[in-house]
């Protein structure tokens, strides 16, 4: 490890923004980056991950106190290099706006262009990066035709394409859905291997990113807490109780479970992937026979016959019932009270396009949180627009039983900010919906939002805007509120706040969410739904839809699938574990 | 076929400054009707019948208007047909002088047409960046902007709408939406190109000897095509302005050039004829180059026999 070159070290180096009210944003950094690594920086939003990265790249490093020494290795950082060489490339979060120019290939020039290059030598690093990022067939294309995870290749590859010697990215995948996320990360781990090129990363999901980590710092308040390797991390993070833990993959976790940790504690090798997880899991569960039949009175391998009503009927206290059946059923209560009918709308942008919606039907009930998935650009969106009567259906029709009010949160809420400051954001509809000093306090209250009130709202972190989007769309009081990917940006805490919030307005309003979040979804749907084929599908409740599903489902199903039966969430495999070491089940 | 579009994107813009130069210079009826003819083959070339009538429909409003304002404010001319209301003469010589404008007008309209098909806006890009690198990445920067900042506008509308879903505006209230959505779009796209300027910084802009890069080569047959058109070109207006093209409207119509040198008339005509006909020639001449070697094609597959090639 001591052998690979120092590229960039930090010794006690504090940095202080001019508007910062002297909290340093770092403080007394110590750390080195180690040519060849690939190195993950993690930390909670707010943690100066940003700040850190942006003074690897000296053009970008921001204005402020800077004490300490922050010293670069020659090779990155010498002046006039022949032809202006960027040595260090920086990814941005935002796909989109990092992006210059109109078309692909020239934006690939554009690095090249300010270096002065010829054209052959152009033409020839233009044709080796395609050809290695496998974009050929997209290169003649503009930019605004490109999905958001095409639009963040290219900015690898146009980063790329300068020939860095280091690669700073600062979450680079946030913005993306869970597919191009992959399709990302894997280009990523095979640019590392193939050329062996530095890497600092920040990221806040660790999935499928720690187990190709050869070194991780942890950052907390602006202080660098840990500095090690993944299970390091991990041991580091379990043996302080420390809330970033939630974290860590899955896999990580529950291998810290009380009855597995003892097997695994002395070893190294703790899981990182789903498929480590499962080995250890079936190693340590030997019972895994014993476990399957003695479970509730559904033997697991049943539930690929599908469920019958009857069996239904005995779940009285969820809500366990797909649509068909509450048809069928008296079980039209009051608490399955429809309040809102997607009737068979059908939708299309232009009249030249295809269908978006075709025949899509659903039924929102009272008190519940609905959830719909579904892949990029399969409508998930304009449906949500559609309930929210900012579109109008071409064919068909959306219900509500009375008079309801709607209110909806796209997925950008710079959308729905107009005024200079937080307050005023808040206000804005104060006369409109009748809202007294005690609501708007509350509201603020509830999403901390206190001592950013006179901030402008740009100024916010993402999570902070998120929230005060939320905030500023529940002072409209609906009775049904639809929110687009409200989780994007939230870290773990600002999650399991938002989930305590969301499960608490369940009371009053129906929610429909739109999310590629399966597993914080799966904690607090009611009932789920996939938009597949210009159809709304599989509505169901939330347990019986994951466990139809073996792909498209929570990560903790994935991981005990066929081990332990009926574990959707956390929480379940903790309670099954529980009662296994216990030796409950297979004393029973 | 679109032969022009082949070409150097320089070559082909040169093209196209010598048709509408020769186009604009005169108002002789000959002159203006040979370019309106060939403007309206190759359009139809490219986009088909039915396209070019289309555009005839949506120019005839046009064309009655300045037909009429013409007569309406010129009242020279000797022959005079009939009066609009109080006074104001209708003449053979402004009537044809106000249909020669109006089919002058649609000729240029027409080159444009053809201008549009066959030069995208990369290729201005293209020219651009090389003489005025400045406003070349301007232009690309503005190219990319735009598409975005609809997509953005449109979101920013649709969340306006679906945060307040059953608001029925009045229209007061229209004109305060409006202007809050304008505000929101524009402190929004404000905020992004605060990060696209960053991406800028971090790969090396700006920088001393940027160069500007375009993925078009300058090759021989874009200077012959450059060569034919200077050649034609200047010999057509050496012709042209030597006497011939000479043409009076008032007080009557009179080709006043007509009797000055036959040799250089023919040779204006000619040449003019020679500049607006070469795309079409171009394309036709392609389309026989591709006949045969379809036809070799042909032939070459009857020599096949059992996937083996097989010359008797």
């Amino acid at each position: 490890m001591n052998k690979q070159q120092t590229l960039i070290e930090f010794r006690d180096f504090s940095f202080v923004y001019p508007t910062g009210e002297d909290v340093p944003a770092l403080q007394k950094i110590n750390l080195q980056i180690k040519a060849g690594n690939l190195t993950v920086l993690c930390g909670m939003s707010g943690s100066g991950k940003t700040t850190l990265l942006r003074h690897l790249k000296p053009e970008l490093s921001p204005a402020g106190k800077k004490t300490g020494d922050l010293i670069f290795a020659n090779s990155l950082i010498q002046k006039n290099t022949p032809n202006n060489r960027q040595k260090i490339a920086y990814v941005m979060q935002n796909p989109s706006n990092q992006i210059i120019m109109d078309s692909v290939w020239h934006e690939l020039a554009f690095g090249l262009e300010n270096q002065g290059l010829k054209v052959q030598e152009i033409e020839r690093r233009i044709a080796e990066i395609a050809i290695f990022f496998g974009i050929e067939t997209w290169i003649d294309k503009k930019v605004a035709e490109l999905s958001g995870g095409e639009k963040q290749i290219l900015n690898l590859a146009s980063n790329m394409i300068l020939q860095p010697d280091l690669l700073v990215l600062d979450e680079p995948t946030a913005q993306l859905d869970p597919i191009a996320r992959r399709d990302f990360l894997q280009m990523l781990f095979y640019i590392h291997s193939e050329t062996g090129i530095s890497i600092v990363i920040s990221e806040h999901n660790l999935n499928d990113l720690l187990e190709n980590a050869d070194h991780v710092f942890f950052l907390n308040e602006g202080k660098l807490d840990f500095s090690g390797s993944a299970i390091g991390l991990a041991d580091y993070l379990f043996s302080n109780d420390h809330p970033y833990r939630t974290v860590l993959p899955l896999a990580t976790q529950v291998s810290y479970l009380p009855g597995i940790n003892q097997i695994t504690k002395n070893s190294s090798n703790r899981p990182l992937s789903i498929k480590q997880g499962r080995d250890l899991l079936s190693r340590t569960l030997p019972y895994k026979s014993a476990i399957n039949l003695v479970d509730d009175q559904m033997y697991f391998s049943d539930n690929k016959l599908g469920i019958t009503d009857n069996e239904i009927d005995g779940f009285s206290d969820e809500i366990n019932i797909s649509d068909e059946t509450l048809k069928s059923s008296n079980l039209k209560s009051e608490k399955f009270a429809n309040i809102l009918t997607v009737d068979r709308i059908w939708y299309r942008y232009n009249p030249d396009d295809d269908l978006v919606l075709k025949e899509a039907s659903l039924n929102l009930y009272k008190n519940e949180i609905f959830v719909i998935m579904g892949g990029n650009g399969s409508g998930k969106s304009t449906l949500l627009y559609l309930m929210s009567r900012a579109l109008k259906p071409f064919k068909g029709q959306i219900k509500s039983t009375e008079q309801k009010r709607i209110a909806m949160l796209g997925q950008n809420p710079e959308a729905v900010f107009a005024q200079d400051t937080v307050l005023q954001v808040l206000t804005e509809f104060k006369q409109r919906f009748a809202n007294t000093e005690q609501e708007i306090n509350d509201m603020i209250d509830l999403f901390d939002l206190r001592d950013l009130l006179q901030r402008h709202p740009y100024d916010l972190s993402g999570g902070e805007k998120q929230k005060l989007a939320l905030a500023k769309v529940l002072l409209i009081k609906p009775d049904i509120l639809l929110l687009d990917e409200p989780f994007k940006s939230l870290d773990v805490i600002n999650k399991q706040k938002i989930k305590r919030i969301l499960l608490d307005l369940k009371q009053k309003m129906s929610i429909v969410i739109v999310t590629h979040d399966v597993d914080f979804i799966a904690e607090i749907a009611d009932r789920c739904a996939m938009i597949f084929n210009r159809r709304i599908i599989a509505q169901s409740s939330t347990t019986d839809f994951f466990q139809k599903n073996s792909y498209f489902t929570t990560t903790t199903y994935r991981l005990t699938r066929d081990i332990i039966p009926k574990c959707i969430i956390y929480h379940d495999l903790q309670q099954k574990l529980q009662s296994i070491m216990n030796g409950e089940i297979s004393d029973a | 076929m679109q032969s022009l579009k082949d070409y150097h994107p320089i070559a082909s813009l040169f093209y196209f400054v010598c048709v509408l130069t020769c186009s604009m210079i005169t108002r002789n009826p000959i002159w203006v009707l040979l370019c309106l003819i060939f403007a309206m083959i190759y359009v139809i070339q490219l986009k088909g019948l039915k396209y070019f009538l289309l555009q005839v429909l949506y120019f005839l409003p046009m064309l009655i208007f300045i037909v009429f304002m013409n007569s309406y404010f010129n009242s020279l001319g000797l022959t005079v047909l009939f009066y609009l209301g109080k006074g104001s003469p209708v003449t053979v010589e402004n009537l044809t002088y106000g249909i020669i404008s109006g089919l002058a007008l649609f000729t240029i309209l027409l080159w444009f047409i053809c201008f549009n098909l066959l030069l995208s806006a990369d290729d201005i890009l293209a020219i651009m960046g090389k003489r005025l690198p400045t406003i070349g990445l301007s232009l690309a920067m503005i190219i990319k902007y735009i598409p975005d900042t609809i997509k953005q506008g449109r979101e920013v509308l649709l969340n306006q709408k679906a945060m307040l879903s059953e608001q029925q505006l009045t229209g007061k209230q229209k004109v305060k939406f409006a202007t809050r959505m304008l505000t929101v779009l524009l402190s929004w796209s404000m905020e992004n190109s605060l990060e696209t300027a960053d991406s800028m910084l971090a790969k090396g802009y700006p920088a001393k000897n940027r160069v500007n890069y375009s993925r078009e080569y300058f090759n021989s047959t874009d200077a012959g095509l450059i060569l034919t058109m200077v050649i034609l070109f200047l010999g057509h207006l050496i012709c042209a302005f030597s006497g011939s093209i000479k043409f009076a409207y008032y007080p009557f119509l009179n080709w006043t050039g007509l009797t000055t040198n036959r040799i250089l008339l023919i040779g204006s005509l000619l040449s003019l004829s020679l500049i607006l006909v070469f795309p079409l020639l171009l394309d036709i001449i392609n389309w026989f180059k591709w006949q045969r070697i379809l036809k070799q094609e042909q032939i070459m597959q009857q020599h096949i026999v059992d996937g083996i090639i097989v010359y008797e």
